[in-house]
């Protein structure tokens, strides 16, 4: 019996059957029960995200004025973390497909951030759903940039790695824009410039839109107070930069979120998918309009066993999902947004030093 | 895969360069869309909307809206049809309706029969109001090719039930072209206060000498204009003798469609038929149930299909929800690329083996069969 440090034990491969049944059945429950009340979940969301761009934008164009520059600003990067998070994030991953609406169909709708919505489907809903959280197959253990978990290999480049993840969290969406170029292969000649460049073409045309959209024709439309407008929606940028980041490292980066080898997809069950799922997932406690402004995904852990049930249901599900988790002994990974950021904190700057793997968390007793 | 909702004309890019280029620069589509509506308009970037204008009763159970549609709607022609989407408890819900009276300007009229337990033509008559707002697809069908421009044939037209509107769609286009009408219209209805249109008729049958209205009708409690009888070899052989270089339209439920095409294929110079159910529910009758496999290479599903069903139904029971339009293989919205194995499709009889475009909603399982959905 090999040490480990996960707070969960162990399933039998029946205890795995039954737990994976039991979220299966937590599920279907779920997804019998859509319907109109998502339904109007999503457009009062959208609504509100509408109006709140609206008076953000207008308010800039009174930016000369300091508190309304403020307020403007403010107003404006909440609209984008809205419109960023529980619009596009979850419409995306097909929550509201339901609905038949051809302006919220997961398969076309395309949000307002530099990253384009079909590399996004690509690195988020397929490799980091199916993968989660596995080792030199998730792209998003690291995005190919910071060590966090000790498995991964140490370079003395990773000194400097709390300088780019304070970068990473700055510039996130021009993170999430170039993830899935994997600009990284080009170093050890896995994929070659012609390539790059190929792949960089869509991303180039939808940040070019986006670029003249808040740095050139809103400013303009504001004629003398260019500035104050551009200034406005540069640093409303910044805030969803900041806190997407903050949010998603949250939601994969603490303490006790665990890694996983590539063997264990090996044959994996279904249980087993979802034990993955749990373990590699951290919640945050806060109230309803946090979840809100988070997309939910302060639950990511429900968010990661159904990515397809609208989002505002997780907290929710997340009792009977703690409850299930209690009975087969796991640990449900949740806390306050300072304290989880604390950890995730620690996380880069602990791991841009050498650090030793502890035995690796068993997740099917023998 | 091309979707009535998608084919739309550029839009106001399009008709507005200046200022459709402003626009996209600062908002996307659904933004434009949202204030458009939030501001009462039906304006849309390249979806269409339409405003219910009038609303009127045409028979039992039977009613004509009247919508003005935003710009998007390109042209409409006679006897074609239209998808109306409609919000039904959160889900958008599609059914495809026949242009049916002529109304004035860029507006339409479709007439919609209430269907026991339909959900569409119940909602729209019991909660949709003059003001209200309902999304259009663009016009499919082409069942007057041919039919408006060659003036010297006889027509030989065929309606049961709510297949008259999109026939008297066709009669009052042509009148209305100054063409004059020569032939018979044979309209059936199973119950006498169902008949439509009867003013409107009686009023063409008047001013075309050579055109002629026949209204049958089986109810015990008949209708004075309305003869009994069905569509039997027996009239069959009448109509063949009385026009024999006629153009034929048939439209009604798949079992009068396929009685018609059976009877007067043959006859005249032109078989048009238009069914608004499938017909192949019969057909299943005959053939031996066999499972297949279907695999769904986008979705990564794999289900038990049987050949008896269409493959739209039996993904829809899986729990997806593909993009659907007509259900009856007109509309092409469900079309849908096929990978690998054999489907027919069952209005035409035609296998596609391979790789291929699959009307999910009128074709069912031949073998093993791999989709891109």
């Amino acid at each position: 019996m090999s040490q480990s440090k996960s707070k969960s034990r162990a399933l039998s491969p029946e205890e795995l059957a039954a737990f994976g049944a039991e979220l299966d059945a937590l599920q279907q429950q779920a997804i019998a029960a859509v319907g109109e009340r998502d339904a109007r979940y999503i457009r009062r969301i959208i609504r509100v995200q509408q109006y709140l761009e609206f008076a953000g934008r207008g308010l800039l164009f009174a930016g000369i004025f300091p508190p309304a520059w403020l307020l403007g600003t403010l107003l404006l990067g909440i609209s984008k973390i809205l419109e960023n998070m529980e619009i596009g994030h979850n419409v995306m991953h097909g929550q509201y497909d339901f609905m038949n609406d051809p302006a919220l169909s997961g398969a076309s709708y395309e949000w307002d951030t530099v990253g384009t919505s079909d590399n996004w489907r690509e690195s988020h809903n397929y490799k980091h759903h199916t993968y989660t959280n596995i080792k030199g197959v998730d792209d998003d253990v690291g995005y190919g940039l910071l060590r966090l978990f000790p498995e991964q290999r140490w370079h003395p480049a990773f000194i400097l790695q709390p300088l780019f993840a304070a970068l990473l969290a700055l510039l996130f969406q021009w993170g999430v824009a170039i993830q899935e170029l994997q600009l990284g292969k080009l170093l050890n000649g896995r994929k070659s410039w012609a390539q790059i460049r190929r792949e960089f073409r869509p991303v180039w045309r939808k940040s070019r839109r986006l670029l003249l959209k808040d740095y050139l024709f809103f400013p303009l439309l504001a004629g003398p107070f260019f500035l104050t407008v551009l200034s406005g929606n540069l640093v409303a940028n910044l805030i969803r930069n900041l806190w997407t980041f903050t949010i998603i490292f949250c939601g994969h980066f603490t303490t006790d979120a665990e890694v996983f080898h590539r063997s264990v997809l090996d044959g994996e069950s279904r249980g087993h998918w979802y034990l993955r799922q749990l373990r590699g997932s951290s919640n945050l406690r806060g109230g309803k309009w946090f979840h809100i402004l988070s997309g939910n995904l302060s639950h990511q852990i429900e968010h990661h066993l159904f990515p397809t049930v609208p989002a505002h249901r997780y907290q929710g599900l997340s009792l009977d999902v703690q409850e299930i988790c209690r009975r087969y002994g796991q640990h449900y990974n949740t806390g306050s947004l300072p304290r989880q950021f604390g950890q995730v904190v620690w996380r880069i700057l602990r791991h841009s030093m050498p650090s030793a793997p502890a035995p690796r968390a068993a997740l099917i007793a023998r | 895969m091309t979707s009535p909702f998608l084919s739309s004309a550029e839009g106001l890019i399009a008709r507005k360069p200046v200022l459709g280029g402003l626009v996209a620069a600062l908002m996307t589509e659904g933004q434009y869309d949202f204030w458009s509506r939030e501001l009462g308009s039906t304006a849309a970037w390249r979806r269409v909307f339409a405003r219910v204008v009038a609303a009127q009763w045409e028979a039992a159970d039977t009613l004509t809206l009247t919508l003005r549609p935003n710009r998007n709607l390109g042209q409409v022609s006679a006897g074609q049809h239209l998808t109306v989407s409609a919000d039904i408890a959160g889900r958008r819900h599609c059914r495809s309706y026949s242009l049916s009276r002529l109304a004035s300007g860029r507006d339409i009229c479709l007439t919609v029969r209430r269907e026991p337990g339909g959900l569409v033509s119940n909602f729209l008559h019991d909660h949709v109001q003059v003001g209200d707002v309902l999304e259009l697809s663009q016009p499919y069908g082409d069942l007057a090719t041919g039919l408006v421009s060659d003036a010297t044939r006889p027509l030989l037209m065929l309606a049961a039930g709510s297949g008259i509107t999109a026939i008297y769609n066709l009669l009052a286009s042509m009148a209305a072209s100054g063409r004059s009408l020569q032939g018979e219209l044979l309209y059936w209805e199973k119950q006498p206060d169902r008949f439509c249109f009867t003013e409107e008729l009686n009023r063409l049958q008047a001013e075309h000498a050579g055109l002629r209205v026949s209204r049958f009708c089986n109810a015990t409690e008949g209708r004075e204009d309305a003869e009994r009888g069905r569509l039997d070899a027996a009239l069959a052989a009448r109509l063949a003798g009385a026009y024999p270089a006629a153009s034929i339209v048939a439209c009604g439920g798949g079992a009068f469609v396929t009685a018609a095409r059976e009877l007067l294929g043959g006859v005249g110079k032109e078989f048009r038929a238009e069914a608004f159910t499938p017909s192949f529910a019969t057909i299943d009758d005959e053939t031996d149930e066999q499972f297949y496999e279907l695999v769904l290479r986008r979705s990564g599903k794999t289900l038990r299909v049987s050949s008896r069903q269409s493959l739209l139904e039996q993904i829809e029971d899986a729990g997806l929800s593909p993009e659907h339009g007509c259900r009856m293989g007109i509309c092409n919205s469900c079309s849908c690329q096929q990978r690998g194995g054999e489907s027919v499709n069952e209005l035409s009889g035609a296998a596609l083996r391979g790789q291929g475009a699959v009307r999910l909603c009128v074709s069912r399982a031949n073998s093993d069969l791999e989709l891109d959905l």
